[in-house]
């Protein structure tokens, strides 16, 4: 029940994310002003990609070609594992050492495949890109181990499935919250870490790995970058506001998943449009600037999961 | 506090963007373009998304500024599908501008040939369709189509953002009838 | 069964023993007897290690033993055994590698030299961990310290006797304050049975705090702790890269043992602080060999100071044994030891195939420097697919063998947590400092992979690299599959070193491998991980397959933005840890030099910049040098007595016998 349970979970996670994108963007466009695409862009987009061809790098190896595999199997993993439909599904593979580790897996091979076409442009947003991811891992594991402390457990899932709204009860995991906003800010390449609509090389982050791969590859990429995305929205969706909270006493029958669902793609519109709002009220800060960044998420989990401590 | 005025501004604040039909011609002022771009096109799920990259091949920068315009919030070329990208390898059109110099047509060649088919070749203003003023000149190659093949032509000097859109969605649309 | 693992234990010894005498026939056919029976003994050894960890149930085993003068002079046990069979197994395959790699490198080195060396160093590991007397103990670690000095300098080069000195020099003195240590718990005798170790409790603390401290610097010192550290990262580099892998892989592990062998006695009668000396200067090493690894540019460097940090991960997790032990929390105790003995493992594994790799990648590139590399993955793409798996272990990634190591750590630090143990302030502090150095190992590990594998070949040599052969392949091939196979099956590895009721005992704690709903696979989460893992990817290869066309593919140059781009112009390793440099600025000690020289003199605008970038250590420059010329003053002064003159040496001796007759009474 469990494993079917994961695999709807991850299938509906993948299916909503071109939406959630889409959805940012249109966002984004109507508060300045514009017009902006059809939140459906993404799928077309998609769709488009994986009609065509490839063209790899002449320097390219068979790392170049794994990547896209790896780095959207390790997103999937996390899609299934991580409680974003918060039914009461408790997944025993949601302990957040390895989260974070499998997370930090996919940061390695999107890394491998922006240095191996051998441009310098993909060097270069590789070593940020690394960069950020290892120093956001120790803040990831703060924000995580604090939401534990609160709710007395290493799995995720039973950080959000046991049926309490952490923040209420541990008034510090407010900050840890906000960490963990941080942080997802930081791993999906968004404002102010990275412009995710950049297109100045040398200003590039999550770009400029992916500049040398094409058709199918790059909708997987894209597809991970989304799926990500939607990870970490719901993740601290659920941590704000745990479905299992609203829908107590629903199974799993019809109805019940039929609801989840239904707070999912609330969830999705609402923290989509907070996501649009913060980015454009605020300017992407410089690439060197960011230990400070990284050290307010650290500094702001570790108070979370101190004050949780001896609360 | 100056926050809270950005986002009373933002939220409700005028929506700058044009009108489709206040620039975009009635159906029946389509021209009829090849037959290649139209299976192009429909190949790339009916044009609904697609991705440029746009290369100057020696331009007065004139087409640029246009090209910079469609971006804004009056003409919002993204409503239609259409975005600009940083790699021709995530592309799906590339629009050249200007007469191809000698120095620059390495460098339309390559990005023509780095992008993955089926990709759609695109030539802004009259420099790129013809060769324009700099015609026979012994710096440029002239236009475009001496470089790589051509799909569609927006003549001008520039062309306005509008008639550069009018050219690309005639095209697009003539395709997905 | 249990009757002929002595014998087997024996014939391992006898034979390494052999085959380090071998050579000294002088001939084509003994050098190669001597490696065959180098690598055939080492196997036979894994396998008697193997089969007692197997077997079980016997926690200790005499080897050798002559009843009338001593009790046992050779004896092994569980801890003994799980060192000793890593010991075995990564000296066959530095053997086998030998056999390649020594025929490549024929005329650089002097073989029948380097054949004995190599097998007296293993046979002096290998008897440390078997020792069971003082005396014994002591004889094989100098005989291990001494054969490793003069396989470092095996090059003969001025730079690798310069390092093999030092290298002398600093395990002489720790080998000195082992020797010390083990004269105190002995009571002046140093033919005593570790058995009877336990007696060294009736010592007072004061006594016993020293000998702790003396064990704690001598074999904190052999591997490589920070400040200790100085020598490691110049002799690993200096040896043949299949010494490097012995030393780096096994040396400081043998080293880790020695203070777990003696910690383990001394430990339980001292005051609990000293657990957090020991995690203090774990974490401290831990921190210090990460960033440098990623700053070093020589691949054997690199690889040295992730040895450092790796050794401080251990003695981290030793430290928290130590304060679980004092604590009086017996799981964390049990916790952190099994994370130990697997990540002893492990990185005695990858440490090793990254050594071994990095020697074959030296034979193809011709240098050490990351920035003569690149493009290798093209060219050698097998090896590169072993050399991946062994950089994602040292990076602690899932679903590899190092990545359980850790997660068992940090999991039962975080139920110790949970459990409200007393100071978890500090443990979430070792746990937070420890997540900060994986992520920073991730990058190291990364730029080691990324810039001498991927990208187009920074030199001629990387552009001429021909795929490695069949030896090369197999002893990385051999570690990496370990690798995996640990990733897949830790729980099975810590069944089998620790015996069933330590796991079921784990198990109840109900952490350490989170039990999967209505299925007794409590032991075969890891397994379950990798499979779910591999299920995701394959969906998503599946998604590409058979969605899209798989025909529709064309190779062209990458994308240059219209200029032709050279290899010049792709990110160096240097570039690449620029902005960790800048960030931990505070913390390093770098020297950038930018200078200008104009080509004319007219123009200043014109010029030629040579950019240096100088990566010092602040021990070297506060601790070691200011130590050096202290002794040399010393010496100097020490001149002096140098008279020349017989009749004041005579004198000299006479004072001493006087002083020390005045001492004895």
């Amino acid at each position: 029940m469990m494993i079917i349970f994961a695999i709807i979970q991850a299938f509906l996670v993948i299916l909503v994310a071109p939406f959630l994108i889409g959805w940012v963007r249109l966002c984004k466009a109507r508060l300045q002003g514009r017009h902006g695409a059809s939140p459906l862009l993404p799928y077309y987009t998609f769709l488009t990609l994986m009609k065509k061809e490839i063209v790899f790098s002449t320097n390219a190896s068979w790392v170049f070609r794994t990547v896209p595999f790896v780095v959207l199997g390790t997103t999937v993993f996390a899609a299934a594992v991580l409680p974003l439909l918060t039914l009461e599904g408790i997944s025993p593979l949601s302990h957040f050492v390895l989260i974070s580790g499998i997370l930090a897996l996919g940061s390695v091979f999107l890394v491998l495949g922006g240095l191996d076409s051998g441009s310098a442009f993909g060097g270069m947003g590789a070593s940020r890109e690394m960069t950020i991811a290892a120093l956001v891992e120790p803040a990831f594991f703060v924000t995580l181990a604090g939401f534990g402390l609160g709710s007395g457990t290493a799995m995720v899932s039973l950080m959000i499935g046991n049926g309490v709204v952490g923040w209420v009860v541990h008034p510090g995991l407010a900050l840890s919250l906000a960490a963990l906003v941080l942080v997802s800010l930081a791993e999906n390449a968004r404002y102010p870490v990275d412009n995710p609509a950049t297109h100045l090389e040398l200003t590039m982050v999550h770009e400029a790995m992916i500049l040398e791969y094409s058709g199918p590859y790059l909708a997987l990429l894209e597809l991970a970058s989304w799926t990500k995305l939607t990870v970490f929205v719901l993740l601290i969706g659920s941590f704000l506001l745990p479905s299992t909270y609203l829908l107590a006493g629903v199974d799993y029958t019809l109805v019940g998943l039929g609801m989840a669902v239904g707070a999912l793609v609330v969830k999705l519109i609402v923290l989509g449009g907070a996501l649009a709002l913060l980015e454009t009220s605020i300017a992407k800060m410089r690439f060197f600037r960011m230990q400070e960044y990284l050290a307010y998420a650290f500094v702001l989990g570790v108070a979370g999961l101190i004050i949780t401590l001896i609360v | 506090m100056y926050l809270l005025k950005l986002w009373g501004r933002l939220f409700f604040g005028p929506r700058v963007t044009q009108e489709t039909k206040d620039f975009l011609p009635k159906d029946s002022e389509l021209e009829q373009v090849g037959h290649e771009l139209k299976s192009t096109i429909k190949s790339l799920y009916g044009g609904r998304s697609l991705r440029i990259r746009a290369v100057d091949g020696g331009s007065t920068n004139g087409e640029e500024i246009e090209l910079t315009a469609l971006n804004n919030a009056y003409y919002d070329i993204d409503r239609f599908g259409l975005s600009f990208v940083a790699s021709p390898r995530h592309a799906d059109m590339v629009w050249v501008t200007g007469p191809v110099t000698r120095n620059l047509a390495r460098a339309v060649k390559t990005t023509y040939e780095a992008a993955p088919q089926p990709c759609i070749v695109v030539a802004v203003g009259d420099g790129a369709c013809t060769g324009g003023i700099w015609k026979d000149s012994y710096a440029v190659v002239g236009a475009v189509e001496n470089v790589i093949q051509v799909h569609i032509k927006i003549p001008g000097d520039p062309p306005t953002p509008t008639e550069i859109l009018r050219g690309v969605l005639r095209a697009l649309k003539s395709a997905q009838r | 069964m249990i009757e002929i693992l002595p014998r087997l234990f024996v014939l391992s010894l006898l034979g390494v023993l052999a085959s380090a005498f071998l050579p000294l026939i002088r001939s084509r056919l003994a050098e190669w007897a001597a490696q065959m029976v180098f690598i055939m003994s080492t196997l036979v050894g894994a396998l008697a290690g193997f089969l007692f960890l197997l077997v079980g149930g016997t926690p200790f085993l005499g080897i050798i033993s002559f009843p009338a003068v001593f009790s046992t002079i050779l004896s092994i046990d569980s801890l003994s055994a799980a060192f000793f069979t890593l010991v075995c197994l990564v000296s066959a395959l530095c053997g086998i590698f030998g056999l390649r790699y020594l025929e490549d490198y024929r005329e650089k080195y002097h073989l029948p030299t380097l054949l004995a060396g190599t097998a007296l160093f293993v046979l002096g590991m290998q008897g440390v961990l078997l020792a069971q007397t003082s005396i014994s103990f002591f004889f094989f670690w100098e005989l291990m310290s001494l054969s490793s000095a003069f396989l470092v300098m095996a090059e003969c080069s001025r730079a690798s006797i310069k390092a093999a000195l030092f290298y002398l020099t600093m395990t002489q003195i720790s080998g000195a304050a082992i020797l010390g240590g083990l004269l105190l718990i002995g009571d002046g005798s140093l033919s005593i049975d570790f058995i009877n170790l336990s007696a060294a409790a009736d010592l007072p603390v004061p006594m016993l705090g020293l000998a702790f401290g003396l064990f704690f610097f001598g074999f904190g010192s052999k591997a490589g702790l920070v400040p200790f550290h100085a020598w490691l990262p110049e002799a690993h580099p200096q040896a043949p890269s299949h010494i490097s892998a012995l030393m780096s892989g096994v040396m400081l592990k043998v080293a880790l043992y020695g203070f777990l062998r003696f910690g383990f006695v001394i430990g339980p009668f001292l005051p609990s602080w000293v657990a957090y000396v020991v995690v203090g200067f774990g974490l401290l090493s831990a921190l210090y060999g990460v960033l440098y690894a990623l700053l070093e540019r020589d691949i054997k460097r690199v690889l040295a100071m992730s040895s450092v940090e790796n050794m401080g991960l251990l003695f981290t997790m030793a430290g928290v044994f130590f304060l679980g032990m004092y604590g009086g929390n017996q799981a964390l105790a049990i916790g952190s030891l099994l994370a130990l003995v697997i990540h002893v493992w492990a990185h005695g594994l990858f440490k090793a195939g990254l050594f071994l790799s990095a020697g074959t990648i030296i034979t193809r590139t011709h240098s050490h420097s990351l920035e003569a590399m690149g493009g290798l993955a093209k060219r050698m793409p097998v090896f590169a697919a072993f050399f991946l798996v062994l950089c994602l272990s040292a990076a602690a990634l899932p679903p590899f063998g190092t990545f359980w190591g850790e997660w068992m750590f940090l999991s039962s630090i975080w139920q110790a947590i949970l459990d409200g143990m007393p100071g978890s302030i500090v443990l979430l502090l070792i746990a937070i400092i420890m997540v900060c150095v994986g992520g920073l190992a991730i990058f190291a590990m990364v730029r080691l992979f990324g810039i001498s594998m991927l990208g187009a070949p920074r030199s001629k040599e990387a552009e001429a690299a021909t795929p490695a052969g069949g030896i090369y392949r197999f002893t990385m091939a051999v570690p990496a599959l370990l690798l995996v196979l640990m990733g897949l099956f830790a729980p099975l590895i810590v069944r089998m070193v620790f015996g069933l009721e330590t796991v079921q005992f784990v198990q109840s704690g109900n952490y350490f491998f989170p039990p999967l709903a209505g299925a007794d696979t409590n032991a075969s989460s890891p397994l379950i991980v990798g499979l779910a893992l591999l299920a995701a990817i394959l969906f998503c290869y599946a998604l590409r397959r058979l969605w899209s066309d798989v025909r529709r593919e064309r190779a062209y140059h990458q994308w240059d933005c219209g200029q032709p781009i050279t290899p010049g112009m792709e990110y160096t390793a240097t570039a690449f840890s620029g902005p960790i440099r800048f960030f931990f600025r505070s913390l390093l000690r770098i020297r950038k030099e930018i200078v200008a020289t104009p080509m004319v003199s007219t123009n200043p605008w014109m010029a030629r910049r040579t950019y240096s970038l100088q990566v010092r250590s602040i021990w070297v420059e506060y601790g070691y040098a200011p130590m050096e010329k202290l002794v040399f003053w010393i010496s100097k002064q020490a001149r002096r007595l140098q008279t020349g003159s017989v009749q004041f040496y005579m004198f000299l001796l006479f004072l001493a016998l006087i002083v020390s007759l005045i001492l004895a009474l």
